[in-house]
């Protein structure tokens, strides 16, 4: 009877368990899907009139060879289908960069802006905008701009690799390192940006807000890439992130040397993170919430926590974006719509949930 | 049944007030008529009571009739030559001074106060010691030959161009700013010329009047400092204010702004003409280069006085959009996508000139290929209409910037020769700005034929 109890609680822990299983998996199908639908739903919008339906049929038209209104294909084409496939890797890339530092700092408001990520890029940016410096030689204008903010985006974590070599670092101390660098770097730019002429200062604050407006088809071959590699990359160590929820030393016994993983994948995380954010400004909330999201959906194991925050944040920066471009007489940046839209979602999600989805 | 009647009593007593007041309240108006409505006049200043481009005996003629009520001030409103709402033996004083262009005499001058509205200001004649702020004024007061009569400037933003500043104090403001620290020079200065009377007046262009508080208009009224302010990057209205300096500043630069003015007169009647039977095409007008100016935006007149019809007044939704006097940023590839059908873009630029030819390719290009900081790339948002985009250079006199825009317009019917000769004539002017300049080396207009050649 004993035995008979304890045979039958093991199949239902096991059932239990694929089932959990196939609904994370149904839930990253499910985002995924929704990603993809609004693709094909955000090429429909945007100043220039045009139907949904004529959209389609013009996106069709342009993979078939066969353009039958080029105003319309250099609209669709051109403009609107690199911004929509810039959208989800953004959202891909965010979301997946705020899973990496949630984990390894094991702190829920870990993400790449409280890292000092964003608020680096913003500085390299505003460096181009303000005083016309590209920190790359070889680089000018719109790609100087990218240069300055992916270097500088990568200067807070370089800081804390390079304290890490002199001084053990809690997973508590890098987080409030990264606190005080954004600190630093905001208030840089707050001096630049107040001696700054009123229209240069009106550009470096559309920069801050995040657009996807500026994203082209000849950025993509830099963006997809290397989101695509280090996004595969960063899944990889899903079982050593598994292993670092039980804190360093408990790591360590398991095999995990938790500290340098956190290094690596901090570093890979923050190359993630760098390498959208440098192109579009900075996108708040997205790195906040879609691994908080993911997580009341699928739980805390990577290996469908990081595909999942990555379907959700697609999808989720895809549709604010369609609803961004509508919005106002030409349409406002990604980046207030997300907030804007992503906050009341949160905190409704939060209220709702019946346990913490933290840990 | 007496309440009703009460109730009826009151709401008669009611309605009879209402009306009295109503009748006092227009009678008041009637009596009391704004000196400064209903001017319309070339020089713009009072006593010139035919509205032509001089004072002279004429005027005299006209005002001793207003005076003798055979004909009507409202007719001719600039026979109240003091601005105080009536004809009389002072007006007739001030006149003959003004005729006589006597050294100390009170000129009551046309312009705009700071909400854009007609007013009048009074400047010792003849006008020296002036402050100019901003190059769409700053350029008229040097066509009128006032290099020399200018004290001080807030900003330059052309070296070659505005080169007839530098005889004046830069008082470290910004195209886009005046600070405090400049607005504390500027006081400096009209203290340091109290012996000579202090600052004449303070020259604006209209565009930058926010720069011009209440507060700093408040200190320049104290000051007796006044403030003469008109909306000169129109082209038509530069000319106007070309001719009100060359006045002011007396002798020839007086003599050199009628010729000015007559000139450019000429050429705009010259190209009404030609368009007479003409089918008119659209246009919408650009400034800095990716900012489309709204629809009653100075920079939308170039076209206009080009014979041009502006694209807001076919298009309803572009109508809507662009309210307002200010220019807007495109905000991408789309934003003109849904005007196809317009014929033509008109771009204004400022471009200083004194260049070379690699001078000349380089800013052509650069201007073509512009990208703002934003990302926004000119050549995104006019992809599609190459061939509808020209650039007239902003820093032209009013005249010349019309006949190009006129060439971009109707190039059938105002050849780039015809422009060209134009241009020739007024740097033959001898006028500060176009000192010893050629067609070489100045960029007047360019169109993406230009681009295509300079790109090479």
């Amino acid at each position: 009877m004993t035995f008979g109890n304890r045979s039958s609680n093991v199949t239902g822990t096991k059932a239990d368990y694929y089932r959990k299983r196939r609904l994370n998996v149904l839930f990253i199908i499910a985002f995924t899907v929704l990603a993809v639908a609004s693709f094909f739903i955000t090429i429909g919008f945007g100043t220039y009139h045009i139907s949904l339906f004529d959209s389609l049929q013009v996106f069709i038209d342009h993979l078939t060879g066969n353009i039958r209104d080029e105003t319309a294909d250099l609209y669709i084409w051109e403009y609107r289908v690199p911004r929509a496939l810039g959208a989800i890797l953004v959202g891909c890339s965010l979301s997946i960069a705020g899973v990496i530092m949630q984990n390894d700092f094991r702190n829920p408001l870990a993400e790449p802006y409280t890292m000092g990520i964003s608020s680096g890029a913003f500085m390299g940016a505003i460096l181009s905008i303000v005083f016309g410096i590209s920190l790359i030689p070889f680089l000018s204008g719109i790609w100087g701009m990218v240069g300055n903010s992916f270097l500088f985006s990568l200067l807070p974590v370089a800081i804390i690799v390079v304290i890490g070599r002199f001084k053990k670092m809690t997973p508590g101390l890098m987080i409030l390192t990264g606190i005080a660098i954004l600190f630093m770097f905001s208030s840089i730019t707050q001096i630049i940006m107040v001696t700054a002429p009123a229209e240069t200062m009106a550009d470096a604050y559309a920069w801050r807000v995040g657009s996807l407006d500026r994203i082209r088809w000849d950025h993509l071959p830099v963006i997809a890439p290397l989101v695509i590699a280090l996004c595969i990359l960063l899944w990889f160590f899903y079982k050593r992130l598994n292993v670092m929820y039980a804190g360093d030393k408990p790591s360590q016994t398991m095999g995990v040397e938790a500290q340098k993983t956190r290094m690596v994948t901090l570093v890979l995380a923050s190359l993630l993170t760098a390498t959208t954010v440098s192109f579009t400004g900075t996108i708040g909330f997205i790195g906040l919430v879609g691994p908080h999201v993911a997580r009341i959906f699928v739980g805390s194991d990577n290996r469908y926590l990081i595909p999942a925050a990555a379907a959700f944040g697609s999808a989720f920066i895809i549709l604010a974006d369609t609803v961004a471009k509508v919005s106002g007489p030409d349409g406002l940046p990604v980046g207030v719509i997300s907030s804007m839209v992503g906050g009341p979602l949160f905190i409704w999600i939060l209220v709702r949930q019946r346990k913490s989805a933290w840990m | 049944m007496d309440k009703k009647i009460a109730i009826v009593l009151v709401v008669v007593v009611v309605a009879i007030v209402a009306v009295a007041a109503a009748v006092l309240l227009m009678n008041n108006n009637n009596n009391n008529t704004d000196p400064n409505e209903n001017i319309q006049t070339q020089l713009q200043i009072r006593g010139n009571v035919d509205g032509n481009y001089t004072i002279d005996s004429k005027d005299m003629t006209l005002f001793n009739e207003v005076m003798d009520g055979k004909k009507a001030l409202k007719d001719y409103p600039l026979a109240d030559v003091n601005a105080d709402g009536k004809v009389d033996a002072t007006d007739k004083s001030l006149l003959q001074d003004l005729l006589d262009r006597k050294t100390g005499t009170s000129v009551y001058v046309v312009c705009q106060d700071n909400n854009g509205e007609t007013t009048t200001q009074v400047v010792k004649y003849p006008l020296r010691n002036v402050v100019t702020y901003a190059t769409n004024m700053q350029l008229p007061a040097l066509y009128a030959g006032a290099a020399d009569y200018i004290a001080g400037y807030f900003s330059k933003s052309y070296d070659f161009a505005e080169g007839g500043l530098s005889k004046g104090v830069d008082l470290k403001g910004s195209s886009r700013t005046i600070s405090d620290a400049a607005w504390s020079n500027f006081t400096k200065l009209d203290a340091d010329l109290k012996s000579q009377g202090g600052v004449g007046a303070v020259l604006i262009d209209y565009s930058g009047i926010a720069q011009f508080t209440d507060a700093r208009m408040a200190d320049m009224e104290a000051a007796g400092i006044p403030a003469l302010i008109y909306s000169s990057a129109d082209a038509t209205d530069e000319i106007t204010t070309v001719l009100t300096l060359g006045f002011l500043f007396g002798g020839d630069c007086e003599k050199n702004a009628i010729n000015y003015a007559k000139k450019s007169w000429d050429i705009i009647d010259y190209i009404d003409g030609k368009l007479k039977n003409r089918t008119k095409d659209s246009y919408i007008s650009f400034t800095m280069r990716i900012y489309i100016a709204q629809n009653d935006s100075t920079f939308n007149y170039i076209g206009a006085s080009a014979g041009g019809i502006p694209y807001y007044k076919i298009n309803s939704e572009f109508a809507e959009k662009y309210k307002g006097s200010s220019s807007v940023a495109m905000t991408g590839p789309e934003s003109l996508s849904n005007y196809k059908d317009v014929n033509a873009l008109v771009n204004v630029r400022s471009m200083d000139w004194n260049l070379t030819a690699a001078d000349i390719k380089e800013e052509i290009v650069g201007t073509w290929e512009y990208v703002s900081s934003k990302g926004v790339s000119s050549q995104e948002c006019f992809k599609g209409f190459e061939d509808k985009l020209f650039y007239v250079n902003n820093l032209l006199p009013g005249a010349v910037k019309v006949a190009y825009a006129a060439h971009g317009l109707y190039g059938d019917l105002f050849s780039m020769d015809w422009a060209d000769g134009i241009l020739k004539d007024f740097v033959d002017m001898k006028l500060n700005p176009l000192r010893e300049q050629t067609r070489d080396t100045v960029i007047p207009y360019f169109d993406y034929e230009d681009y295509k050649a300079a790109k090479g």
